[in-house]
C-alpha cells in the first residue's frame, strides 16, 4: 500500500486515488503536422524508467485534484508530491486553478490562502 | 545429454543417486558468439533451443542476469491456453499451443503440461455475448472453444456458486479443453537442458549493462562479466525491456507493471480445471501438490518492484470467495509478484528494431507463460533469417506508427 | 450559470428502509457506540476559484459565515460549510432555507467563474457518536483518525467501506458526521451497525 501526499489534503492511503501514468506528456500543439511516428510516439511511447519517475495521480476519493508525485519505481518510495504547472499540462490546457501563477513544479506558500497546497514543497522519503 | 527415461532412473537408483550431472554447464562466457540472447527466462531459453534445433545456430549464449527460473518464468499462475479473439493473436497463441502438446517428449523433460481446461466465465449478457463472439472466432481459426451453460459450469465445478443472488453471478462461461496448466519451473529447466545440449551457453549471473552499436548495427554487449560480441542479439527480458531498449537508444511503447499472485496452503483435491474470470480480476487452479492457486489484477501504477499493493490483492481474493464460498477459510501460503511489459493493445512485440541486429520480444504483459514455446519458436526464426515468420509479421513495433494494433483486452486475463 | 438548476428531482422513494429509520439512533454496548440516521438537509455544492477574492467574500456576505479556505475543515455558523477541494464546497443548511440560499449565492456569483448546484436530493447523512466511534470508522477507513491529526472542526473527504463519504468531526455536539450519496447510504447504513457489532475495542 502506498501511502501518497496529497498537496491539499496530505497523506492519503492508495485507494483514494487514480493513477495517471507518465508526468509531463504534452499533446502535440498541431498533430496534423506529425508524422506516424511522432504521433505515436506521443500516444504510445513511454520512458518506463527503472528509478525515479515523475507520474500523474488524481485523488479521486478526496479533493478530485490532478497532481504530480516522484516515485521510485524499485522501491516505491516517494521522493515528494507536486502541484502541476503549465509545462505538465501542455500549453493548450486550462491551467488548474489550484496551481496559481507557479513558475516551479512545487508551489511555494504564497498567494491566497488554499490555493498552493498544504505546504508547498513537502517532501517525504521513501517506505 | 544423458537422456532421463524409466531406465536411468532405475539405472541411477542401484548407483544410490551419486551419478546424476547437473541439467545444464556453467560454462565462462566466450568472447563471441553467433547469436546472444538477453534474458534467461523461458522466453529467452526457448528462443536459444528453437535457433540451435531448428536453424543451425549452436554458437549462442543466454545471459540471464540472475538465475534460471528467478524471474516472471516462476512467477505466474503456469495457465496454457490460446482462445483469443483476433485471428493474428490466436495463430500465435495456437502455435505455442501445439508446441505444448509435444513438449515434454521434445525437451525429454515432463513439463507436466495438464490440459485440464480452462473456464472464462461470463457474469452478465455482454459477458456472454463476448464469450459467443470469441468461441465462434476461435473455431473458424480452429482453436477448440465451447459456450458452456451455467448449469454446465455447475456440474464441471461443484464447488463454484452459481445462484443467481451472487454478488457475481455466472451466467456461463467459454471453455478451452485443450488449455490447462504446466509446471513453470520444468518448463524452464526443461528448456535450459535441452538447449545446454545443443551447444548453447547458459550464462546464469551475468547482468547486461549496455548495448553496443556501431553505425546502425548491433555488434555486441556490455555485461558484468566483461564484454561480448555479437551481430545477432535478441532482448527478451519481459518487465526490464524499455531499460534494456534505452541501452540501444530505442524507447517502445510498454509500461512495466507489477502483477501478483498466491498460493494457499494444500488442500485436497477440490478443483480439476483453471477458472478465470476477466471481469473479476482473479483466476484460480490447484496444483498437483494441492496448493490452490490465484492470481490477481495489476496494479494500476508502474513498477519494477516484484511486489504490488495489497489492495489488489484483497478485490481478488474478495471475488474468489465470492465465486467459491468453500475457499473462505482457507490460508494463504505465499505471494509473489512479477513485473509485466504491458503494451497499448494487450499484445506482444516480437519485432526487428531500426537498429540492425538488435531483436525485442516483449510486451506480454500477463501472457507470457502460455506462450513460451511459441514466444521462442517465431524469434528464432527472426533472428536467423532477419525477419519475421508469418506468425508474428503482425507484431512488429511498427504497428504503433501504422496503426494496426491488435487490440486483444478482451481476452487477456487481466485488464490492462 | 453553469449548472444552475433549481428543480431537482425528489428521489425519497428510491429509499423506503432508511425512511423508516430517519432521525432514529442504534446504540451498542451502553452507548459506547450509537449510529443515528440524521434527518434531511439541505446541500449545496459551490465551486469557485479561491483567487477570486471578491467571490469568496461575496459567498460569505450570502452565508452570513466564511467559506473555509484551509484544507480539510469546516465553518460552524448558522450552516456548516465543509471544505471539499481547493475550489469547493459542501455547503449544508436547513432544508427550507436550500433554495433561497442557492438563488442569493448565485446572485451573489454572477460575476465570477462559479457553479451552485442543489445536490440536497444526492446526499444522506449519518452520525456517529460515543467513545468507540473512532474505532468503528477504522474499520472501513484508511485516513488517520487519530484525534491529534483528525479533530474536532476537520472534514475529509475519503472513502469509508469503500463509499467516497465526506466526514466531519464536531465537539458540539461530539462525534463524526458522515454525509454520503443516497445511493450508498442504505448500504453505508448496514455496514456501519455490522462495524459496531463487531467492532473490536482493543484495536
Amino acid at each position: 500500500m502506498l501511502l501518497i501526499e496529497c498537496p491539499w489534503c496530505g497523506p492519503r492511503a492508495e485507494t483514494e486515488f487514480s493513477y495517471g501514468g507518465e508526468a509531463g506528456i504534452v499533446r502535440p500543439a498541431d498533430p496534423d503536422a506529425l508524422s506516424d511516428a511522432e504521433w505515436a510516439d506521443y500516444l504510445f511511447f513511454r520512458a518506463n524508467p527503472r528509478g525515479a519517475h515523475r507520474e500523474l495521480w488524481n485523488h479521486a476519493a478526496g479533493c478530485r485534484r490532478w497532481f504530480g508525485v516522484e516515485r521510485d519505481t524499485v522501491t516505491y518510495g516517494i521522493e515528494r508530491s507536486f502541484v502541476l504547472n503549465a509545462a505538465d499540462a501542455g500549453p493548450d490546457s486550462d491551467p488548474d486553478p489550484a496551481s496559481g501563477s507557479a513558475s516551479g513544479d512545487v508551489v511555494q506558500a504564497v498567494g491566497s490562502p488554499g490555493l498552493e497546497g498544504r505546504a508547498g514543497a513537502r517532501t517525504r522519503q521513501g517506505e | 545429454m544423458k537422456r532421463y527415461s524409466a531406465m536411468s532412473l532405475l539405472r541411477n537408483a542401484l548407483s544410490h543417486n551419486r551419478d546424476w550431472r547437473p541439467a545444464w554447464r556453467n560454462p565462462e562466457p566466450k568472447k563471441s558468439y553467433d547469436a546472444i540472447i538477453v534474458g534467461g527466462g523461458g522466453h529467452g531459453l526457448a528462443t536459444a533451443y528453437y535457433l540451435a534445433r531448428d536453424h543451425g545456430i549452436r554458437n549462442v549464449a543466454v545471459l540471464e542476469k540472475g538465475w534460471i527460473g528467478g524471474g516472471n518464468t516462476g512467477r505466474n499462475t503456469t495457465i496454457v491456453r490460446s482462445n483469443y479473439l483476433w485471428t493474428e493473436a490466436a495463430l500465435l497463441y495456437e502455435k505455442s499451443m501445439q508446441l505444448w502438446e509435444g513438449l515434454s517428449q521434445d525437451l525429454n523433460y515432463n513439463v507436466m503440461f495438464s490440459q485440464r481446461g480452462v473456464y472464462n466465465l461470463g457474469h452478465s449478457l455482454q459477458d456472454m455475448r463476448d464469450i459467443e463472439r470469441r468461441v465462434n472466432a476461435n473455431r473458424l481459426n480452429g482453436i477448440d472453444a465451447e459456450v458452456v451453460s451455467a448449469a454446465g459450469v455447475k456440474r464441471a465445478i461443484p464447488c463454484i456458486n452459481t445462484s443467481p443472488g451472487a454478488r457475481y453471478p455466472i451466467l456461463g462461461a467459454s471453455l478451452q479443453r485443450r488449455a490447462g496448466v504446466a509446471r513453470h519451473d520444468a518448463v524452464a529447466w526443461g528448456f535450459a537442458r535441452a538447449a545446454d545440449a545443443l551447444g548453447v551457453d547458459i550464462i546464469e549471473q551475468c547482468e547486461v549493462t549496455g548495448i553496443d552499436v556501431r553505425g546502425g548495427q548491433a555488434v555486441g554487449v556490455e555485461t558484468t562479466r566483461g564484454p561480448i560480441a555479437s551481430n545477432r542479439i535478441g532482448v527478451v527480458v519481459a518487465g526490464h525491456a524499455s531499460v534494456l531498449a534505452n541501452m540501444a537508444g530505442l524507447r517502445l511503447p510498454i509500461e512495466s507493471h507489477p502483477l501478483q499472485a498466491l498460493v494457499s496452503e494444500p488442500i485436497k483435491p477440490v478443483l480439476d480445471t483453471v477458472v478465470m474470470s476477466g471481469a473479476v480480476h482473479g483466476y484460480i487452479s490447484q496444483s498437483d501438490k494441492g496448493e490452490l492457486v490465484i492470481g490477481a489484477g495489476i496494479d494500476a501504477y508502474t513498477g519494477y518492484g516484484q511486489r504490488g499493493s495489497f489492495p489488489v490483492i484483497e478485490h481478488t481474493l474478495q471475488a474468489i470467495i465470492e465465486l467459491f464460498p468453500v475457499f473462505s477459510r482457507v490460508r494463504m501460503l505465499r505471494l509473489w509478484g512479477g513485473i509485466v511489459d504491458v503494451c497499448p493493445d494487450a499484445c506482444p512485440i516480437v519485432s526487428k528494431t531500426p537498429v540492425q541486429g538488435l531483436y525485442f520480444n516483449c510486451g506480454w504483459g500477463t501472457g507470457g507463460f502460455k506462450s513460451t514455446p511459441g514466444s521462442g519458436w517465431v524469434f528464432a526464426h527472426t533472428m536467423a533469417h532477419d525477419e519475421p515468420h508469418e506468425l508474428n509479421a503482425p507484431f512488429s513495433l511498427d504497428r504503433f506508427a501504422t496503426g494496426a494494433l491488435i487490440d486483444e483486452h478482451g481476452a487477456a486475463a487481466v485488464a490492462h | 450559470m453553469p449548472g444552475d438548476n433549481v428543480n431537482m428531482p425528489e428521489t425519497s422513494e428510491r429509499r423506503p428502509r432508511l425512511e423508516t429509520l430517519v432521525g432514529t439512533a442504534e446504540s451498542v454496548d451502553d452507548a459506547r457506540v450509537e449510529i443515528q440516521v440524521l434527518p434531511d438537509r439541505g446541500f449545496l455544492n459551490l465551486r469557485l476559484d479561491p483567487r477570486h477574492d471578491d467571490g469568496i467574500a461575496a459567498a460569505a456576505r450570502v452565508l452570513g459565515q466564511a467559506l473555509p479556505l484551509a484544507a480539510n475543515t469546516f465553518t460552524t455558523g448558522v450552516h456548516r460549510v465543509y471544505w471539499c477541494g481547493p475550489d469547493e464546497w459542501l455547503i449544508d443548511a436547513d432544508v427550507e432555507r436550500t433554495a433561497s440560499l442557492r438563488s442569493e449565492l448565485a446572485g451573489a456569483l454572477t460575476d465570477c467563474h462559479a457553479a451552485i448546484n442543489d445536490v440536497s436530493s444526492g446526499h444522506a447523512a449519518f452520525g456517529i457518536v460515543g467513545n468507540d466511534a473512532r474505532i468503528v470508522l477504522a474499520k472501513g477507513c484508511t485516513l488517520d483518525l487519530d484525534p491529534r491529526a483528525f479533530g474536532a472542526g476537520q472534514c475529509a473527504r475519503t472513502n469509508l467501506a469503500r463509499a467516497t463519504v465526506l466526514l466531519a468531526i464536531a465537539d458540539d455536539p461530539p462525534g463524526c458526521k458522515i454525509i454520503v450519496a443516497r445511493s450508498f447510504a442504505d448500504y453505508l447504513h448496514r455496514w456501519l451497525a455490522l462495524a459496531a457489532r463487531q467492532r473490536d475495542a482493543s484495536s
